[in-house]
């Protein structure tokens, strides 16, 4: 394993560099253009003295962990089902295949003719969107069950819940986590383009209104909220999770 | 008493078992040897009820079985207590009498150190221990052996056949205990099965006399046991 302070050493000393490629950028076009960090972090500083970042952040955290929690339970629940049955996968595969490969675009010009304009919108786009990634990894990981083990697991008599405790859900955990990983990022990234096209609250739609006032520098300040929103479902819910399950491997 | 009678099993055209049977007294361990794809793992799993067979009627003693695997099949994410505990969990043994067991059995096979290990943290002889102890300690009412000490040195699987004969000795119960080691089955066993395939058939059946706990490796008993079971497996058919 990459010892604490090198892991973030690199991607630290990146970060940095793109802002200084960003500052540089700044000083060659005009503001409306490419505004400067400075810029942005002041105009992230008015939304939020403002009250607007909250009230925007509040609509869209509400949608988004809605949209991510309908996603992963579905997407895992049919893996889990799909990972029993090869026929149930083979039916399943179309459906989910039309819903993560279609455009996200087509569906959001979809649903805002089935839904109009609102939050069911950017919600139904996001499940779409996601569950099939959270299907994929829950799938592999049926089929990468280790079947001797799970043999062995009958022959003690473990069933039910207790079954699921004690074997499915450690065994799953690498695939089913990394497949909600997958899944939360592109729950945020097609929840806000949802939210842009068809709400009037929320990250996305702050974000539209900033374009059509050309107000560059708040459109960058929201795309770095959505950027946040990504990082703290990784490092609240996520990471932890991620540690937890595999904390054992660990152990030397 | 554990008993198999006029079992039948195929798979596809396959006649692994063909009106088989076989029986394991109250308190006999019987061993099963033969040729690698003759049905006796099958024949465990049907005894066990893992498998259900095609015709044929399985008697088992009331209560559980307790299983022991070529590999140790230990769940990896757990630590040695806890896989030793899989069972009684299974069985819903509350915390506090399945902690008193499994101290007890960790105790007994030589693990009391390596309670908090996980899996990966042991060598094989400690794995396959605490499987060992996975199986006594849900009481089984009869035991079922696959090769449990294949992928171990000689030494190794002596101490555990002896652990084996301990935990018998304390709790006599039927024992079906599939080997490919004559020394194994020599030492351990009321009675031996040397098996043909396919269909199985019990192609001789050896009794001795001395029981088990009182044998050694080096008793002339054991020693020519060994000698006819390796003489009987060097003529068995190969299966094609």
């Amino acid at each position: 394993m990459v010892t604490g302070a090198r892991r973030f050493l690199w991607p630290l000393l990146g970060a940095v560099l793109l802002t200084i490629l960003w500052a540089v950028l700044a000083t060659l076009y005009p503001p409306i253009l490419v505004p400067s960090p400075v810029a942005v972090l002041a105009a992230l500083r008015q939304l939020a003295a403002g009250g607007r970042l909250w009230q925007a952040l509040g609509v869209t955290i509400m949608r988004l962990a809605s949209a991510f929690t309908l996603g992963s339970v579905l997407g895992a629940t049919l893996g889990l089902l799909a990972g029993q049955s090869e026929a149930l996968a083979g039916l399943l595969r179309p459906g989910l295949g039309l819903a993560a490969g279609a455009p996200p675009i087509a569906w959001i010009a979809l649903a805002l003719i089935w839904f109009g304009t609102g939050s069911l919108t950017p919600i139904v786009v996001a499940v779409l969107v996601a569950a099939p990634v959270v299907f994929d990894a829950t799938l592999q990981g049926m089929r990468a069950l280790d079947r001797d083990l799970l043999a062995m697991t009958r022959a003690f008599g473990l069933r039910g819940a207790a079954l699921v405790r004690e074997f499915y859900l450690p065994a799953l955990a690498p695939h089913l986590l990394s497949g909600l990983s997958s899944g939360a990022a592109l729950t945020v990234r097609v929840g806000v383009m949802g939210e842009f096209l068809a709400c009037d609250r929320g990250v996305g739609s702050a974000m539209a209104l900033a374009r059509t006032q050309l107000n560059t520098a708040e459109v960058l300040a929201w795309v770095l909220v959505a950027l946040v929103l990504l990082w703290l479902s990784e490092g609240l819910l996520l990471g932890p999770l991620a540690r937890r399950a595999s904390a054992w491997r660990w152990e030397a | 008493m554990l008993a198999l009678e006029g079992i039948v099993k195929a798979y596809g055209p396959n006649r692994v078992l063909d009106g088989f049977s076989l029986h394991a007294g109250a308190e006999e361990i019987v061993c099963v040897l033969g040729p690698s794809g003759c049905g006796k793992t099958t024949l465990l799993n049907i005894a066990g009820g893992l498998i259900a067979p095609d015709a044929g009627l399985v008697r088992r003693p009331p209560g559980h079985p307790g299983y022991v695997f070529q590999e140790a099949r230990l769940l990896p994410w757990r630590t040695a207590a806890d896989n030793l505990a899989l069972g009684l969990r299974a069985q819903g043994v509350p915390k506090k009498a399945r902690d008193a067991i499994v101290a007890s059995y960790l105790d007994q096979l030589g693990l009391a150190g390596a309670a908090h290990l996980y899996p990966h943290q042991l060598s094989g002889g400690m794995r396959q221990r605490v499987a060992l102890g996975r199986a006594f300690a849900v009481q089984p009412a009869y035991l079922l052996l696959d090769e449990p000490f294949k992928s171990l040195d000689i030494g190794l699987r002596l101490t555990l056949v002896r652990l084996l004969l301990d935990e018998w000795l304390r709790r006599p119960r039927p024992v079906l205990f599939v080997t490919h080691d004559t020394a194994e089955a020599a030492l351990a066993a009321h009675r031996i099965l040397v098996l043909d395939g396919q269909p199985a058939t019990i192609r001789a059946e050896l009794t001795i006399e001395t029981p088990p706990h009182q044998r050694q490796p080096d008793d002339a008993e054991v020693l020519q046991t060994e000698a006819q079971l390796y003489a009987l497996l060097a003529n068995t058919s190969p299966t094609p």
